[in-house]
């Protein structure tokens, strides 16, 4: 069984629980896809700053077209609610597994999403671990 | 799919580098869209130890004091945290350790819970954050909206000081001040009468922090399709937030003067008058 773990830029950081949950071995990978960057039309200094953040990590810095540069049997990435990750993700063809990171808060169900103070008042206890302070 | 003899040239090239003078000659082999006229770094340097030297640097009682201002005591972490380079709960595990109870670090990890807010949205709408969510609350259609930027305000060109000096902060640094953000985005969308989508591509571009889901979402609360009304601001309120930092003076910011209310029936015609607003506080003494 072959394992990956694809880097992607919504998640530079060697201390996400993405790498802890994929086997030893899997190969670690930055795909630098420029029609997806020519789509954003991210300048030089962006490109600059995200190549910063992969040298600092220990990863392989691949170009093309991620659907086609992870091949393997699985497959590990940390989520993002970005439609070009999830639409990769989907368009894989090894089995993927989603990698969450811990969460600022945590978010009742019936919060009301459409308005940022309704949400910050569901949310602020746990955002400010209050609860953990007042021994609650 | 891709050889393993690639993938090792891949890492090896990356690794290869030994300054940021080799990492844009990489950046442009690996991005044909780059432009010849695109030759700008940013001083702010990417990577997990620039990012933790910031952390460290967390000031959770002077940033809710003086985030406003253009020269407040902010984090400057947005483009760290915007590519997961350090994660929301790590700065704000960060921000209350400095802090004797977590209340006095309330303003920062509200602003933290902001993006949070953003992204969970960005999963639910996903490409839609491109369209306007709600219909415009300035009395206008989108039909009267301009779909492009103008060559002015891309060339920081506009002849309002403040404007062309964020521009220019923008084009050349991309990073800017939230609130410098703001006043652009206001600009642009009430001053102007650019749809805000010209203007979301334009901070896209530039911004090391740039992320969909803050950027759009922030831009359609300006303009008030995510939003009960629009934001806009005037020169005194400018002077007030930027004094000292871009130039404010009358003269060279005309077109940003006014009371709110003079304001409001200038770009929002269409609109009832509004209520009139209460005075602004002083300005803080330690700023004059």
């Amino acid at each position: 069984m072959s394992a990956m773990i694809w880097v992607h830029f919504d998640a530079l950081s060697m201390a996400h629980p993405v790498f802890a949950a994929a086997p030893d071995g899997a190969r670690r990978i930055h795909v630098w896809d420029p029609e997806e960057l020519a789509r954003r039309d991210w300048s030089l200094k962006r490109c600059v700053f995200v190549l910063e953040c992969l040298q600092q990590m220990d990863v392989e810095l691949v170009p093309g077209d991620p659907a086609d540069v992870l091949d393997a049997d699985d497959v590990f990435l940390a989520a993002s609610p970005d439609p070009y990750i999830r639409g990769v993700a989907e368009r894989l063809s090894g089995h993927v597994r989603i990698v969450d990171d811990e969460p600022l808060s945590v978010v009742p169900d019936d919060t009301d999403m459409t308005r940022f103070f309704r949400f910050w008042n569901k949310t602020r206890r746990s955002a400010l671990r209050l609860d953990e302070v007042s021994g609650g | 799919m891709a050889s393993t003899e690639t993938d090792r040239q891949g890492a090896s090239v990356l690794s290869a580098c030994a300054d940021r003078r080799d990492l844009a000659v990489l950046a442009r082999a690996l991005s044909p869209h780059l432009g010849a006229d695109d030759q700008l770094v940013s001083p702010t340097q990417g990577g997990r130890e620039a990012a933790m030297d910031r952390m460290a640097s967390i000031d959770p009682v002077a940033y809710a004091r003086t985030r406003n201002h253009l020269d407040g005591a902010v984090t400057l972490l947005g483009p760290y945290i915007r590519h997961g380079v350090v994660a929301l709960p790590d700065v704000r595990d960060t921000a209350l350790a400095t802090v004797g109870h977590p209340t006095d670090a309330e303003k920062l990890v509200q602003q933290l819970a902001w993006r949070d807010y953003w992204r969970r949205l960005y999963g639910d709408y996903g490409m839609r954050i491109w369209d306007d969510l709600e219909d415009y609350k300035t009395g206008f259609g989108p039909e009267d909206y301009a779909d492009t930027l103008p060559d002015d305000i891309k060339a920081g060109a506009t002849g309002v000081a403040a404007i062309d000096a964020f521009v220019e902060e923008l084009v050349t640094t991309g990073c800017l001040h939230n609130h410098a953000r703001l006043y652009l985005a206001a600009y642009v969308c009430h001053f102007r009468r650019v749809k805000w989508q010209a203007g979301a591509r334009f901070f896209l571009r530039h911004l090391l922090d740039g992320d969909p889901a803050s950027n759009n979402l922030s831009w359609q609360w300006v303009a008030s399709t995510f939003s009960n009304k629009p934001y806009y601001f005037n020169l005194e309120n400018l002077q007030r937030f930027a004094d000292g930092v871009v130039d404010t003076r009358y003269e060279h910011n005309v077109v940003l003067a006014g009371s709110y209310e003079d304001l409001h029936l200038r770009l929002f015609p269409n609109l009832d008058p509004p209520e009139p607003r209460k005075p602004a506080r002083p300005r803080r003494g330690s700023r004059r």
